[in-house]
C-alpha cells in the first residue's frame, strides 16, 4: 500500500506557532466583521423579470401580457409570474413597459442574492484555500507551483456553510494511520466507540474512537500523522476559535488505523478496518491510499460497503501518471460508491503530481499545499556519516575495518568496501565487518523509525548486508530489522524505511550495519546514503502543510458527510451524483477526468437529481 | 524487483519506473467517407433529443417518484410538470406548457397530479425545483 502524500526530499519545518501568533493578531483585530459578512446583491438574472398582477386582472388577459415580451417560466405566487424574456428584450424597458401597464401592481428585475457568508474564527482558517480561496499565499507551502491562486479557485464552502456546517448524524471512517483522537481540534468530534463491534460484527465493548488493526487492538493512535490530517480536513471542529475547520465543522471521526509508523499496511489491514467502519455503521469512508495490483480481497470489501450504502472517497495517486493506462486501486474499482480524486492546485490546475483518468478519475479537489492538523511534532535526526572528508569517528566500526565514508554520485555514502565504487572494487571474502552509531532522543518520542537508500551487490544466498538496532550504546547484541542479499537493479538507490519500536521511550537508538561474507566470490559491495531517524512525539496542537491526492480526497469524504447529513434520506447512489455531477466545471480537468469538473460544496448541496418513475395513468 | 531476496516483508522499496510513451495514432481517412462527413453525421444525431417516455390523453394521473432532497421537499421546492404534444420536446420549447406542482406541507412535495389534458396525445416531463441558491432546478426527466 502506498498512501498519497507528496514527500519532497528536503523537509522543511513549518514555524506553526509563529503562524498561529500572527493570525491571532491579525484575525483578532475585527473578529464580528470575520464572523458573519454579507454578500450584497450583485445584479440580476439578465433575462428574466417578475411581474405581479392586480388581483382583479382575469387569468385570460394575463398570458396575453406576459406573451408580449417573453414566456411564462413558473409561477412565484398566486397572482406574480416570472417571465422569461424573449431574445433581444432589454430587462429595463420591459420593466418600464409593464410598469405603465393598469393591470400590473409591479415588475422588477430577477435579481440575484447571495447567501450570508460564515467565516469561522479557527486561527489557521485564512490558511484554508481550498474552502476559501482569497489569492492567500501558503508560505510554508511545500508544493511550490501556483502559490498564491486565484480568488474564489474554492469549494464554495462558505455559501454552503450557511445551509448546513453539523454533519454529527454522519459517520466517516478514515481508514488511514489512525487519528490523534486528543488533538484539540479534533476531540469533541470522535465518534463515541462505546460498545463498538468487530468486523465480522461481532460485539467487542468499548473501542477508543475506533480500531487498530496495525497492532489488533482497540487504540487507533495515529503514530504517523498522516490519519490526523486527513482526519482534519473532513471534520476539524469549525469556529472554535482554534486551529482549522473541516468541511463539516462537526462530524463523527471515526480512526480506523491499517497503516503503520512508516505508512504502510497490508490488504488483511484494510479489508478488517472497511468491514470495521461498515459494522460500525460508517456512511462514509475515506481511504487516502492505494496500491498498483488488482485485489480480489479489497475489492470484495469495498463492495460490500456499497451494499451497505457507504460512499468510498479514494485519492488518484501521486505519480502523475494516467490511470485508465496504469491502474491505481481502490481508485480503479469498477464500483459506483468510489469517488476518484485528483488534487488541484491553488489555481485550480491539476497538481503536476496528481494521477489522472479521463475513463477512472471523477473529479478534481483541493490537494496542494493544504494545512490540517497533525499528530504531534516530527524531528528528523539525519546523518551523512562524516567528519570533514573521513568516517565520522561516532560511527565505531568493529571486526574487520571495511565500512568506511565515500563519496558516491555525489552523495555521501558509508560503504563497504572502503574504496566502493560500484564498478571494479571487490569486497573481501571471510569478512564480518560491523559499524554503528548511536543516537541521542529525549526519551518521549512516541514513534521512532529508520530510513536510508541503498544500493548493493552481494553474493546471493552466501554474503549477507544485515541492519542492526538497539537502546544500548553498542551494536550487539541487537535485534535484526531485516538481512538483504542479491542485487539492486540498475544504478539506483533504493529507500529502506523501519520501525524501530525498542527506541520508543529509550534516549540511546543505535543503528548498526554489518555486511558478512563467506569464502567464496565477491561482488560490489554496499553503500548507504540518505540516512535518517523520524521520530514523532504526540502532541495535541501541532499543524502541518501537506500536498497531495491524500489531501484532495478528505475534501470529497467531508462533503459527502455533508450531503448525507443535509438530505437524510440520500442514497450513496444521491451523494456520489451530486459530488459528480453537482461540481463545478475546470477547464484543467475536462477530457483527463470522469466528470471535468472540481467538486464544489454549494453546488452539490443545490443539486437536484433528475425524477424518476414517471408514469401516467388515464383517469 | 524480484532479483532481491529477503525473507520477511518489512523493507519497503522505491525506485523509478521508466515508462514506454505509448502513442496511439489516429486514422481520419478511408472508408469511403471523409471526416467532415463523419462531423456532420455526429452533430445532426446530436441535436435530435431522446423522446419523451411518458404520454397521455385526456384525464390523467401523472405520477412519479418523490426526490430525496430535502430542499425540494421543503417550502420553495417542488415540482414542474412539462407537457407538450411534440414527442422530442425540450422544457425550454416555446410551445411547452407547465403546471407548478408545490410543495405544500408534510414529509415530501407532491408526488402526482390530475391533468386534463384534452384532445390528442400529450408528452410529459417533470422537473424539481428547490430555492436554495435563488432557484434550482433538476434535469427534466426522461
Amino acid at each position: 500500500m502506498k498512501i498519497y502524500m507528496r514527500k519532497y526530499p528536503v523537509i522543511i519545518l513549518i514555524f506553526i506557532s509563529l503562524l498561529i501568533f500572527l493570525l491571532a493578531v491579525s484575525i483578532g483585530a475585527s473578529p464580528d466583521l470575520l464572523k458573519k459578512k454579507f454578500r450584497p446583491v450583485t445584479g440580476h438574472v439578465k433575462d428574466e423579470i417578475i411581474v405581479k398582477f392586480k388581483k382583479n386582472t382575469p387569468y385570460s388577459a394575463r398570458g396575453d401580457r406576459i406573451s408580449r415580451m417573453g414566456i411564462h417560466k413558473s409561477d412565484i405566487s398566486r397572482d406574480a409570474v416570472l417571465i422569461k424574456l424573449s431574445e433581444g428584450e432589454n430587462i429595463e424597458e420591459a420593466v418600464k413597459e409593464y410598469k405603465n401597464d393598469p393591470s400590473i401592481e409591479y415588475a422588477q428585475p430577477n435579481y440575484i442574492y447571495h447567501a450570508y457568508e460564515i467565516i469561522p474564527n479557527d486561527t489557521n482558517f485564512s490558511s484554508l484555500w481550498g474552502l476559501k480561496n482569497t489569492h492567500q499565499t501558503i508560505s510554508e507551502g511545500t508544493y511550490p507551483y501556483n502559490n498564491p491562486g486565484t480568488v474564489g479557485m474554492d469549494m464554495d464552502a462558505v455559501l454552503a456553510w450557511d445551509q448546513i456546517t453539523d454533519c454529527s448524524s454522519v459517520i466517516v471512517a478514515v481508514v488511514d494511520s489512525g487519528i490523534n483522537y486528543n488533538h484539540v481540534d479534533l476531540d469533541t468530534n470522535m465518534w463515541d466507540g462505546t460498545s463498538c463491534k468487530d468486523a465480522s460484527g461481532n460485539a467487542l465493548g468499548s473501542c477508543t474512537h475506533g480500531y487498530n488493526y496495525v497492532s489488533n487492538d482497540n487504540n487507533p493512535m495515529d503514530l504517523y500523522g498522516h490519519g490526523t490530517h486527513v482526519a482534519g480536513t473532513i471534520g476539524a471542529v469549525g469556529d472554535n476559535g482554534a486551529g482549522t475547520s473541516g468541511v463539516c465543522w462537526s462530524v463523527k471521526l471515526m480512526a480506523v488505523r491499517v497503516l503503520d509508523e512508516l505508512g504502510s499496511g497490508t490488504t488483511s489491514g484494510v479489508i478488517s478496518g472497511i468491514n470495521f467502519a461498515v459494522q460500525n455503521g460508517a456512511k462514509v469512508i475515506n481511504m487516502s491510499f492505494g496500491g498498483s495490483s488488482y485485489d480480489q480481497a479489497f475489492y470484495d470489501a469495498v463492495s460490500n460497503a456499497r451494499s451497505y450504502g457507504v460512499v468510498v472517497a479514494a485519492a488518484a495517486g501521486n505519480d502523475g501518471l494516467n490511470n485508465d493506462s496504469i491502474p491505481a486501486y481502490p481508485c480503479n474499482f469498477d464500483l459506483d460508491n468510489i469517488i476518484c480524486v485528483a488534487a488541484l492546485d491553488q489555481k485550480y490546475q491539476r497538481a503536476t503530481f496528481s494521477n489522472y483518468g479521463p475513463t477512472t478519475v471523477d473529479v478534481g479537489a483541493p490537494g496542494a499545499n493544504i494545512m490540517s492538523e497533525w499528530a504531534g511534532t516530527p524531528y528528523i535526526i539525519s546523518d551523512d556519516f562524516k567528519t570533514g572528508t573521513s568516517l565520522d569517528p561516532a560511527w565505531i566500526r568493529v571486526g574487520n575495518l571495511e565500512w568506511n565514508y565515500n563519496i558516491h554520485s555525489g552523495f555521501d555514502c558509508l560503504t563497504n568496501p572502503v574504496n566502493f565504487d560500484w564498478a571494479g572494487y571487490k569486497y573481501k571474502n571471510s569478512i564480518d565487518a560491523g559499524v554503528y552509531k548511536s543516537f541521542t532522543l529525549s526519551g518521549s518520542e512516541d514513534a521512532v523509525t529508520l530510513t536510508f537508500a541503498s544500493k548493493f551487490e552481494l553474493e546471493p544466498y552466501f554474503d549477507y548486508f544485515r541492519i542492526f538496532y538497539s537502546t544500548s550504546a553498542e551494536m550487539m547484541p541487537g535485534n535484526l530489522l531485516d538481512y538483504w542479499f542479491g542485487l539492486t537493479p540498475g544504478d539506483y538507490f533504493y529507500l529502506f524505511q523501519y520501525n524501530m519500536p525498542i527506541c520508543v521511550g529509550s534516549t540511546t537508538c543505535t543503528v548498526g550495519f554489518e555486511l558478512d561474507t563467506d569464502s567464496s566470490y565477491t561482488y560490489r559491495g554496499v553503500a548507504i546514503t540518505y540516512f535518517n531517524i523520524d521520530t514523532l512525539t504526540l502532541n495535541n496542537t501541532s499543524y502541518k502543510i501537506v500536498s497531495g491526492t491524500s489531501m484532495a480526497t478528505p475534501h470529497v469524504a467531508g462533503l459527502a458527510a455533508m450531503l448525507f447529513a443535509y438530505n437524510p434520506e440520500y442514497t450513496y447512489q444521491d451523494v456520489v451524483n451530486s459530488i459528480k455531477y453537482g461540481g463545478e466545471d475546470i477547464s484543467a480537468l475536462a477530457g483527463i477526468t470522469v466528470t471535468g469538473k472540481a467538486v464544489n460544496a454549494w453546488r452539490s448541496l443545490y443539486y437536484i437529481n433528475k425524477p424518476t418513475g414517471v408514469t401516467a395513468t388515464k383517469l | 524487483m524480484n532479483i532481491f531476496k529477503n525473507h520477511k516483508a518489512y523493507g519497503t522499496i522505491i525506485h523509478t519506473i521508466i515508462l514506454p510513451l505509448i502513442i496511439s495514432a489516429l486514422s481520419c481517412n478511408g472508408e469511403g467517407i471523409d471526416i467532415k462527413e463523419k462531423i456532420g453525421l455526429i452533430l445532426a444525431f446530436s441535436r435530435s433529443p431522446a423522446p419523451v417516455s411518458v404520454s397521455c390523453s385526456g384525464n390523467c394521473l401523472i405520477s412519479w417518484n418523490a426526490n430525496r432532497e430535502k430542499a425540494v421537499n421543503s417550502s420553495g421546492g417542488g415540482y414542474r410538470l412539462y407537457y407538450s404534444k411534440n414527442s422530442h420536446f425540450q422544457i425550454s420549447d416555446a410551445d411547452v406548457q407547465m403546471i407548478d406542482v408545490p410543495y405544500v406541507s408534510g414529509s415530501t412535495a407532491p408526488t402526482s397530479k390530475s391533468v386534463n389534458f384534452g384532445e390528442g396525445n400529450w408528452y410529459i416531463r417533470i422537473v424539481a425545483y428547490s430555492s436554495l441558491n435563488g432557484e434550482s432546478v433538476s434535469a427534466p426527466s426522461d
